[in-house]
């Protein structure tokens, strides 16, 4: 038997997603498995009605916290699995993902790939739901690229236009990062001692009005990249910042070429050799990082909301 | 009332200089106390040692810095002082002899022509006799008018604090404008690193990243040596970066059965941090409010 199944299925009419949510989630607590249902409150009450007695079995969680980026999306599937620990579960999600940027869409599609292969061994069924009236054709683009299988009236069937991780990575990836804006302000990284790109930060994002939690969080993340930069990249290393719709974006370029691991950053390290980590944890502290990486050199872009 | 205080390290003391030590045990009097014998004796300062203790047991000098009292001795730059000439009348601590004697090795090494002078006493056994708490006071005033006013001479009173209650310490360390502490095992300006004994383990301040992780990592380890549990104050940690907490965790590690590792007064940011990516991923970090758990 298949032991991680990731199904998505893409309606467009009201009932159908109560008409296969609710047999999946009844047939999962009747074989004993936990059952997991991710859903904006709307849908969440509705399945609860629809479930009766049978929702007192069911962890609900909501949507809009659980999707807050996709690697603590990760991280929260990995606190579950290691919570949860039972014969099989089973999920059922209704993402969302309502005005995302394309940057951030590109990463969700990612992050839908990477699922498949970071649970490739939990026994899990996971059934991602996307009503197409109100979602964003490129979200549901990238769902008919990331799940093996699709739910239709007739049930579940392989799907044809499934893309193995390693390609939609490269997909995502290919996409160039749009130049920095000419104002753009740039600082020059130049030795092991960090802490002036990290007062050059600091001053710009406060002069644009940062909260100071969210700019502890855009330092410890552009503090890792730089050094990152200084022990495995080429100078010159360059940090250039700029506001853009809200959000304070900083990139960290050098002149080197990043060879990353399959899927760099994205998945919990191990806590003992905790390789990956520190990657990982810019990916939990920032909303978007963006890592291109050629012949030009490498640059990881981050962006982080002003409040 | 803690600023009304100077705080300096030992190495930081000034001419003039009357300080209040009061150590948690041997090992902070040995770092603080050594320290100040050293730098007098390696500087040609006069160095006076009010003790009964045998010069060759005078705290941290031969352990901590391998400096031979007797050769100190020999050439008069050491004296050391038995209680029983300096302070005592009959079995009885005597503050009016202790500030005569005081007075009266300061007058004579200035005839000397010492560039500075050094004075310090463990005065425990004092506190320790009928009234001695009262006597210690009366004797604090006078050294106080004797070594304030001086430009060459500097001086620590220093108490064991596990024999006093904390009323009489807070009234003795309120006859000093100047505490003392140790001296900072890194200092760049960026980061000062210093040992603490109570609890035992490091101060940090200012920033810590992947510039001084190697100064840290050294800390970090000659602190996690001998096991026990140890203490991270980063109370004045604006910034730590997430090379220096996986550092953490792996001293946290390492240390498991023989201790933890637990990290007093974090900023709201700091706490932030460690909860988000802590967890399962740091899982041996702890965070506490300096006190034993």
């Amino acid at each position: 038997m298949t032991r991680f199944i990731h199904r998505a299925l893409v309606y467009d009419r009201d009932d159908a997603f109560l008409d296969t949510a609710v047999p999946f989630a009844r047939a999962g607590l009747e074989a004993g498995e936990t059952v997991l249902a991710i859903n904006s409150a709307a849908g969440i009450t509705g399945l609860r009605e629809a479930l009766g007695g049978a929702a007192d079995s069911v962890e609900f969680r909501d949507s809009t916290s659980w999707y807050a980026q996709p690697t603590r999306t990760i991280a929260a599937y990995s606190s579950f699995l290691a919570d949860n620990i039972g014969p099989r579960i089973r999920v059922i999600t209704e993402p969302g993902w309502e005005g995302c940027t394309p940057a951030e869409i590109s990463e969700w599609t990612r992050y839908e790939s990477i699922v498949n292969e970071a649970f490739a061994d939990v026994e899990a069924s996971v059934l991602c739901m996307y009503d197409r009236r109100v979602t964003a054709p490129e979200i549901i683009d990238g769902a008919l690229r990331t799940h093996p299988e699709l739910v239709g009236d007739s049930g579940p069937r392989p799907n044809d236009a499934y893309l193995d991780p390693c390609t939609v990575f490269a997909e995502v990836d290919r996409q160039p990062l749009p130049p920095p804006p000419p104002h753009a302000v740039a600082v020059q990284v130049d030795s092991a001692d960090l802490s002036s790109p990290r007062n050059f930060i600091g001053g710009h994002a406060r002069g644009h009005g940062m909260s100071p939690a969210r700019l502890n969080d855009l330092l410890v993340a552009a503090t890792e990249v730089a050094t990152n930069a200084i022990r495995h990249g080429v100078p010159p290393i360059t940090c250039r910042l700029w506001d853009d719709d809200g959000d304070l974006v900083v990139d960290v370029t050098d002149a080197g070429l990043w060879e990353p691991d399959a899927v760099p950053g994205f998945l919990p390290p191990d806590p003992v050799s905790r390789s990956g980590f520190g990657l990982w944890g810019v990916r939990m502290l920032c909303p978007l990082v963006q890592l291109r990486t050629g012949a030009a050199g490498t640059t990881v872009r981050l962006r982080v909301p002003l409040r | 009332m803690e600023r009304w205080f100077a705080e300096r390290s030992v190495g930081q003391l000034l001419p003039g200089d009357h300080a209040w030590f009061s150590y948690a045990n041997g090992e902070e009097q040995e770092h603080v106390v050594g320290a100040f014998l050293r730098d007098g004796l390696t500087a040609s300062d006069k160095v006076i040692y009010i003790t009964d203790a045998a010069p060759q047991d005078l705290p941290g000098l031969r352990t901590r810095y391998h400096l031979d009292p007797d050769t100190y001795l020999r050439t008069g730059q050491l004296t050391v002082l038995p209680t029983a000439d300096a302070c005592l009348t009959g079995e009885v601590f005597d503050p009016g002899r202790m500030v005569a004697s005081l007075e009266k090795v300061l007058a004579r090494a200035e005839r000397d022509r010492f560039r500075g002078i050094r004075i310090t006493a463990d005065m425990t056994w004092a506190i320790r006799q009928q009234s001695g708490a009262a006597r210690l006071l009366d004797c604090e005033a006078g050294l106080d008018a004797a070594i304030a006013p001086s430009t060459t001479a500097m001086a620590i009173c220093q108490i064991d604090q596990r024999s006093c209650t904390h009323d009489e310490l807070t009234v003795l360390k309120e006859t000093h404008e100047v505490l003392v502490g140790a001296n900072p095992d890194f200092d760049d300006g960026v980061l000062t690193i210093t040992r603490t004994f109570q609890p035992r383990g490091l101060r940090l301040k200012g920033e810590l990243d992947g510039a001084r992780h190697a100064v840290f990592a050294e800390a970090l380890h000659a602190v996690t040596e001998q096991g026990g549990d140890v203490h991270l104050n980063v109370a004045e940690l604006r910034f730590v970066d997430l090379g220096a907490l996986g550092m953490m965790a792996d001293t946290a590690l390492r240390l498991a059965a023989r201790g933890c590792l637990v990290l007093d007064h974090p900023s709201p940011d700091l706490t932030e941090v460690v909860e988000l990516i802590g967890g399962r991923v740091l899982p041996w970090l702890k965070i506490g409010d300096g006190e034993a758990p």
